[in-house]
């Protein structure tokens, strides 16, 4: 069986979305901590075009881009299927997965901002949840159902990390107020033990946002 | 078997692609056209989350997003595949069409611009095809070998409906002394029957996109 290995980087979500996703298919990996500040060579050899973290080496392949490497070990481990059987369920599944994508530029907006802009972004964030939340999740537990599948998967970041990034700015978005079923899901979600064995100490994410957000604050 | 719809907007590349693909596989559809400036009760029915097209609703289910909708004819109907076999490839095929989305703000930004914003995004448009030439496509015919397959599709818009956006802009990026293997690319993706029976005639094109400039 060929060698997995993972380049990652400890506080991102996009890596942690890799972890999750190989620890429930039952993959051995090995993992490789990157330094942003200082890429490797292998890193800028396996992923020249974007020079990014998460990148899955399997054999000697290397794949880039969580959502691609997601969809690649979903086909590659069918054991504990991550995506419907059903073709119109798939499609709804990766609908959703793509809408996630503009929730990513909504969180980033809201990591970068501050003062106005920070509240326009909180504001915008949260308009885009509340679809999530009525139409994506409507009364299910999970986007998988009653277990998490790619979807979950891809909004993981909406728990431990938002939760970190409102804490270090002093605006909440994902309050059980505004969206109560979301607010539900995200600590559901964090509470399973592939993730929660599998996200960094909320203290040491705390650290690490804030001084991340300082340095930008700098700049 | 059910019934087959696809609201679409006609100058749409979004719609096209579409149109390519359910073409490519045989597949039958009824054509309805969206009138964007008054959106008809079916399509904010079957999209109410974008309520944009294309839209395609197989029997009775709908389907958004372009994207998620060309992985969806290509699972239902698998006879002439748009996607690779194997698993590697196939993530490559979808790590370029991911590239392509990603490049949408470069794409917005040179629609958009004028004077020295529309030089920079020019600029930033060529660098990434650059990279999509030298490392996507490399010396294959279409992405998808002798053959077109979704990234070709995905990307189908450089051929036409970019030229076109060029001509109205009077700034060219796509050029043979720039990107000869793109540009030889492009080319030979619009000569395709299935390309050149199911585009708007070039004139038309060139026309909405020079209307669409003149609104902004």
């Amino acid at each position: 069986m060929a060698e997995v290995k993972l380049y990652g980087f400890w506080p991102s979500p996009f890596s942690h979305r890799i972890i999750w996703a190989l620890k429930l298919k039952g993959v051995e990996y090995e993992y490789i901590e990157e330094d942003l500040s200082n890429k490797s060579e292998s890193l800028l050899k396996y992923n020249p075009v974007y020079k990014k973290t998460p990148v899955l080496v399997h054999g000697d392949k290397p794949i880039a881009e969580s959502l691609v490497i997601l969809e690649y070990i979903e086909e590659t481990w069918p054991e504990n299927p991550l995506l419907p059987k059903d073709p119109y369920e798939r499609a709804m599944a990766r609908f959703w997965i793509q809408y996630g994508v503009d929730t990513v530029a909504a969180l980033r907006a809201f990591y970068h901002g501050s003062g106005e802009e920070l509240e326009k972004a909180a504001k915008e964030l949260l308009e885009g949840l509340k679809i999530l939340e009525e139409q994506g999740l409507g009364d299910k537990k999970f986007f998988g159902g009653e277990s998490m599948n790619l979807v979950d998967i891809s909004y993981g970041a909406l728990g431990y990390w938002l939760a970190a990034v409102e804490e270090a700015k002093g605006v909440k978005v994902l309050e059980p107020s505004t969206l109560p079923r979301l607010h539900a899901w995200a600590k559901n979600l964090d509470e399973l033990p592939v993730v929660k064995e599998n996200i960094p100490a909320s203290d040491k994410m705390m650290a690490y946002l804030t001084a991340a957000m300082n340095r930008l604050a700098k700049n």
